[in-house]
């Protein structure tokens, strides 16, 4: 039997990308895959330019380079959340007064920067999710795996964890993929990845409605005045938009200078 | 103790060997009533070669059928004194001395005159034991052989053979041997276990760790870490109320004739060694099975 059959799946940096399907498709296999948690049997893995079977150190990868949000949050019950943030790194920063200012900090971003003492058993679900996520974040990853995060929340909580990735990707540009039901995720996510049996058999690409008012301020001003100084888009356009854009901006200035001749 | 018994004929018999300097006879028995739980009464010959392993600390031997001499425990757990009186199955005896010998089961009794002993113990013309003493020491083995042989209802031993020949001490050593076995293979199962549940109840934690790039040998080191430390707790407190115990064991009137409170470093020593032993090996192999932290990391759903 093959888990993943056939995968061919290109995640690019700063994306938000939401693996759906039902029980059993193969989704947790793929973040296995991408976590280094797995190997496949055939094909290569690419991760932050890394192919995964040639990884030297599978440990060092699996601290800098991914973070895990797991649907049961997985924290560490005698630890409080500030100590649970800080067990990603160990090992990786040796300075523990660093630590706790990272995790310190980390608390802050995910909501919960009043409450680094609590321990897991004194937190709402969502409060330990929001600790978790925060772990993930530790060792600044490349790629953030979180399975079903919201899976054993109630709908409230889950859409505060849902816009808490939204906001981790769309401020810091972290690339997050989710693996969930929950159909709310449309909500925030650019690309949805419909899986059955193995195979991806839908990949959607959703529009942002800030990404069209910015595409349609490019047309206008020729792009010039969106573009940062490096010449980019703002990160949580996607290199792919950006080369998509910049086809449409050549159009349009052509278009524009035709018009103008005539 | 079995109490074993032979007709005391054969001590004349045994008197009678050219090599024999002398004999003591002694008569083992005990008596268990509600005032004393467990109370062991030797008798002995008052003017017998065997008295003096007894040492009196305070008043005399024997000398008459309603004298007794009672062990050091004896005394201090019945709260009695030289001078007081002991009734035995309603015969009154006076005690006059008191002694020690070092050995538990006799400290926690008392001795009586060998004739008043058979009669209390209503086993007429019987013994226990025989002591015998040889004119040369050199003949002691032919000695004990010819006994052997011609008395084959006794069982003669040199007295550096004694507690390892003898049935009782054999037997007794056996069934300590056991316990002790026993209480060491349950114990040790208990911990095993104990440890190996923490190890899988931990199995979550275990592959999260993994999962957040934790080194194998880093958690491993954590886990025998927590374990050795949990380990040597376990051994200091369970030391404590083992001594304990034993403190409380060996001052009851129902035990206190068979054990005393001692101990040494080696039982510690051992104890600790065999908890060490087992803390260091159940995590390490609990922890190379793969799916335990494939387990943990909570990525068997699809």
């Amino acid at each position: 039997m093959r888990a993943l059959d056939g995968v061919n799946l290109k995640v690019l940096p700063g994306e938000l990308v939401a693996v759906m399907g039902p029980s059993g498709c193969g989704k947790s296999t793929l973040l296995n895959m991408l976590g280094a948690l797995d190997q496949p049997t055939e094909g290569e893995v690419r991760v932050a330019g890394e192919n995964l079977a040639k990884l030297k150190n599978v440990d060092a990868f699996r601290a800098q380079t991914v973070g895990f949000v797991f649907q049961l949050h997985n924290l560490l019950p005698t630890l409080t959340a500030l100590e649970n943030v800080e067990v990603p790194m160990q090992g990786q920063v040796s300075s523990h007064r660093e630590r706790q200012e990272r995790a310190a900090h980390l608390l802050e971003v995910a909501g919960l920067g009043d409450r680094p003492d609590a321990l897991p058993g004194q937190l709402s679900g969502g409060q330990r999710q929001r600790v978790a996520v925060a772990r993930a974040l530790a060792n600044d990853p490349a790629l953030i795996l979180a399975d079903e995060p919201t899976g054993s929340l109630d709908r409230q909580s889950g859409e505060e964890i849902l816009q808490l990735l939204a906001d981790l990707n769309r401020n810091q540009g972290t690339t997050i993929l989710i693996v969930t039901h929950n159909h709310r995720v449309a909500q925030i996510t650019q690309r949805i990845l419909r899986m059955h049996d193995g195979r991806i058999v839908s990949d959607h690409r959703l529009t942002d409605p800030l990404e069209e008012d910015l595409r349609t301020l490019a047309y206008s001003r020729l792009g010039q005045a969106i573009l940062g100084d490096n010449g980019l888009l703002p990160g949580y356009l996607l290199r792919e938009e950006e080369a998509t854009l910049r086809r449409l901006l050549v159009k349009v200035s052509a278009a524009e200078g035709q018009t103008r001749e005539e | 103790m079995s109490m074993s018994s032979l007709d005391e004929r054969t001590v004349s018999l045994i008197r009678s060997m050219p090599q024999v300097a002398s004999v003591s006879p002694m008569l083992l028995g005990f008596i268990v009533s509600g005032d004393m739980p467990f109370f062991l009464i030797s008798g002995l010959d008052p003017n017998c070669a065997a008295m003096t392993h007894y040492k009196i600390v305070e008043g005399r031997y024997i000398l008459r059928p309603n004298e007794v001499v009672l062990g050091k425990t004896a005394a201090k757990t019945y709260k009695l004194d030289v001078g007081d009186t002991l009734t035995l199955f309603e015969n009154r005896y006076k005690i006059v001395g008191i002694i020690e010998t070092g050995v538990a089961w006799e400290e926690g009794g008392g001795i009586l005159a060998l004739r008043e002993a058979q009669r209390l113990l209503n086993r007429p013309r019987s013994v226990s034991y025989i002591f015998v003493d040889v004119k040369n020491p050199a003949q002691a083995a032919a000695v004990r052989d010819a006994i052997n042989r011609h008395f084959p209802e006794a069982r003669a031993s040199l007295s550096s053979e004694f507690a390892q020949s003898t049935d009782d001490m054999a037997n007794a050593r056996a069934m300590f041997g056991a316990i002790g076995f026993l209480a060491l293979l349950v114990g040790g199962i208990v911990v095993a276990n104990t440890l190996l549940m923490s190890v899988y109840e931990r199995t979550r934690e275990i592959g999260t760790l993994r999962a957040l790039g934790w080194r194998k040998r880093r958690i491993l080191s954590q886990i025998v870490q927590e374990s050795l430390l949990l380990c040597a707790l376990s051994a200091v407190i369970g030391s404590l109320m083992g001594v304990l115990l034993l403190v409380l064991i060996a001052h009851a009137p129902v035990a206190n004739a068979f054990i005393s409170a001692r101990w040494n470093a080696g039982i510690f020593a051992q104890a600790i060694s065999v908890t060490l032993i087992v803390s260091y090996n159940r995590p390490d192999q609990s922890l190379r099975q793969r799916r335990a932290w494939r387990a943990g990391a909570g990525w068997r759903k699809s």
